[in-house]
């Protein structure tokens, strides 16, 4: 469970400060699939990063399963973000001079697991998104989708409960990326919890519910299902477009 | 995360980087390279003398006549002009100190040798038959001095390989006449080539009885006195004996013992410390090539700050992305430590076959210093840009920033 309490995020920026988030107050439960949404620089990202541990907040609480990470080592958060977070990215970060298979195994490499293992485990995580013929190819013999798959396996081969996934589909073509949203909803359906940040109406509808931010605020909250375009979404009914 | 993985994950860096890993590694190489072969010179001439020494076989303490020290604030004239070390110096201290097998008098002189009408000039060795057996000489013909008193100084000579070549040419010279100063003289051997002797050109020298060199010289002291050993005497012991008598016998310490063992052992340490100074300087290079080693893994760094944001994301603690850059540069300088022995060893190698004369040879400290320094380089400088990784922002550098 995530709970996030009065959480803000400010950098300073020379003389002025810059609030990415401010006052922030949600609740995620277990087995969740909720969307993050709103314009550019309303800080998604940040609240994303905020919640994988990447990122500590300025102030406020973060409780992860009930254990507040603010007090934690930096030993501790790594290895919060090995064992109990997933992420993925806009644009995969796949390392290419490793294979795909390589790519995959990294978690269980800082893991200390021996390297057999580390195969027959990356090569089963490679089957589940459909890609065990590509296993030994680098990441640019692949597209953009199969990079995007080989990445979910990268995030899950730790068997996290918490995926976070920041425009997982923003590179991709609109097949692609209903592969990959598919590959995505599975995993929902086998009890992780899911975050995504997204631009895109047609991976919000998938989310059970949506957090609209606007200026660091959460502006709105919606159900997945009622979400038809952005500009009624991003109507906040104040002159902001 | 176990050793083999960090080094699969830092090697595979390097792998990709080629090109920059092995310029990189130049300058390691070259550091190394001379580390190797300026040892190899420096422990060659140590052996090249030691060999030289060992070559005599047995163990001498030589004396000669004066006193080469300061007097100690004595007036002038007051130590008074040496007494003479004489043959007969040399049967007192063979007769009376047990542990001195032979006593082996040397006049040293020059002169003219002549033989029909050519000439030379030439050192004069003048000593005993015993010098035969000490300096391990080898006839090509005819034998070396005859033995007996070495007070009756016959008329015989020994030549050596060069004045021999020279005077008589392919000719036998075994029973002609030579002259030297004036003196007629019989070729009794002629000595087989040798080279250069502890700084005597054994080839270009002509021997003769030791009363006859100093009677042609117009001499009355010997030039050395050198005493052979028994096998297992005690240098030390000996020539404290030799001072107590002698001086007793000159009623002055007017002579100068040198052991063999001090000799040697002073040359050594002259050599080995040169060696050290060389093998500093050239360690110093070492120190450029480590800043070579930091500009390259501060590049790579920067170069890779996505990736390193990357495995922050996954899960890498601090510390590991810190161990994974350090022995990405202790790898690199490692590798240009092996390089550079291997091309030091074959330079050395090469060495020694242009110049068989001097041993050359890298010792076995100034490899493993050479491998620990490359190590220390490469970890040393590295910590900087390993900082600098882990330290990074994982937010920041995803977005390469």
């Amino acid at each position: 469970m995530i709970r996030v309490e009065d959480l803000w995020r400010t950098y300073v920026m020379g003389d002025h400060e810059l609030h990415a988030l401010r006052a922030v107050n949600e609740e995620i439960a277990d087995g969740e699939h909720v969307a993050i949404m709103g314009p550019s620089g309303s800080g998604k990202s940040t609240l994303l990063n905020v919640i994988g541990c990447l990122d500590s907040p300025t102030r406020g609480r973060y409780l992860l399963d009930g254990e507040d990470v603010a007090g934690l080592s930096d030993e501790a958060l790594a290895d919060i973000r090995l064992r109990r977070i997933g992420f993925i990215f806009q644009s995969f970060h796949l390392i290419p001079r490793l294979s795909a298979r390589e790519n995959v195994a990294l978690p269980l490499v800082f893991a200390g697991i021996p390297a057999a293992e580390r195969r027959a485990r990356a090569d089963r995580a490679l089957e589940a998104v459909g890609l065990a013929d590509r296993a030994g190819h680098r990441p640019n013999e692949l597209s953009g989708g199969q990079k995007q798959r080989v990445a979910i396996a990268r995030a899950t081969i730790m068997g996290p409960r918490l995926l976070l996934a920041d425009e997982p589909t923003g590179n991709l073509d609109s097949r692609s990326g209903t592969q990959v949203l598919d590959v995505l909803s599975a995993l929902h359906r086998e009890g992780r919890t899911l975050l995504v940040v997204t631009h895109d109406p047609a991976v919000a509808r998938r989310a059970d519910r949506v957090i609209v931010l606007r200026d660091g605020e959460i502006a709105k909250r919606v159900a997945g299902t009622d979400v038809t375009d952005l500009n009624r979404l991003f109507d906040f009914g104040g002159g902001a477009s | 995360m176990n050793a083999a993985d960090f080094f699969w994950i830092s090697g595979q860096a390097l792998v990709q980087n080629r090109r920059r890993s092995l310029l990189s590694l130049v300058g390691v190489v070259i550091g190394v390279v001379a580390v190797t072969c300026l040892t190899a010179i420096g422990e060659g001439a140590l052996r090249y003398v030691t060999d030289q020494f060992a070559s005599l076989g047995s163990s001498i303490v030589i004396i000669a006549p004066g006193r080469n020290e300061t007097t100690g604030g004595m007036p002038l004239g007051v130590g008074g002009i040496p007494n003479d070390l004489t043959l007969a110096d040399s049967r007192f201290l063979e007769r009376r100190i047990p542990a001195v097998r032979t006593a082996i008098p040397v006049a040293a002189s020059s002169g003219k040798i002549r033989h029909g009408g050519k000439s030379r000039q030439v050192p004069i060795i003048g000593t005993t038959a015993d010098f035969e057996r000490m300096q391990k000489l080898e006839l090509a013909a005819g034998t070396f001095l005859p033995e007996g008193d070495p007070e009756r100084g016959s008329s015989v000579i020994v030549l050596g390989h060069t004045v021999a070549r020279e005077l008589f040419g392919p000719a036998l010279a075994l029973g002609q006449t030579v002259r030297i100063s004036g003196s007629r003289m019989r070729v009794v051997g002629v000595l087989a080539e040798r080279g250069t002797q502890l700084g005597l050109q054994i080839d270009e020298t002509v021997f003769a009885p030791v009363s006859t060199v100093m009677r042609i010289a117009n001499e009355t002291s010997l030039t050395r006195l050198m005493l052979d050993l028994q096998p297992r005497a005690e240098q030390k012991r000996v020539i404290a004996r030799v001072r107590e008598l002698l001086t007793e016998r000159h009623d002055e310490e007017d002579f100068t013992c040198i052991s063999q063992d001090a000799v040697m052992a002073s040359l050594s340490s002259i050599l080995r410390i040169l060696t050290l100074a060389v093998a500093g300087i050239a360690a110093i290079s070492l120190a450029v090539a480590g800043i070579g080693i930091m500009n390259v893994m501060l590049v790579s760094v920067s170069e890779r700050t996505e990736e390193v944001g990357l495995l922050k994301a996954l899960g890498a603690s601090r510390r590991q992305i810190l161990a994974i850059f350090l022995i990405e540069s202790a790898l690199l300088s490692v590798a240009g430590g092996i390089a550079g022995l291997g091309a030091g060893s074959a330079l050395v190698a090469l060495g020694r076959a242009i110049y068989p004369a001097v041993p050359l040879a890298t010792p076995a400290w100034a490899i493993g210093a050479v491998l620990g320094l490359s190590l220390a380089t490469g970890v040393g400088f590295g910590v900087w840009p390993a900082w600098r990784a882990a330290g990074l922002d994982p937010v920041a550098a995803l977005q390469g920033r």
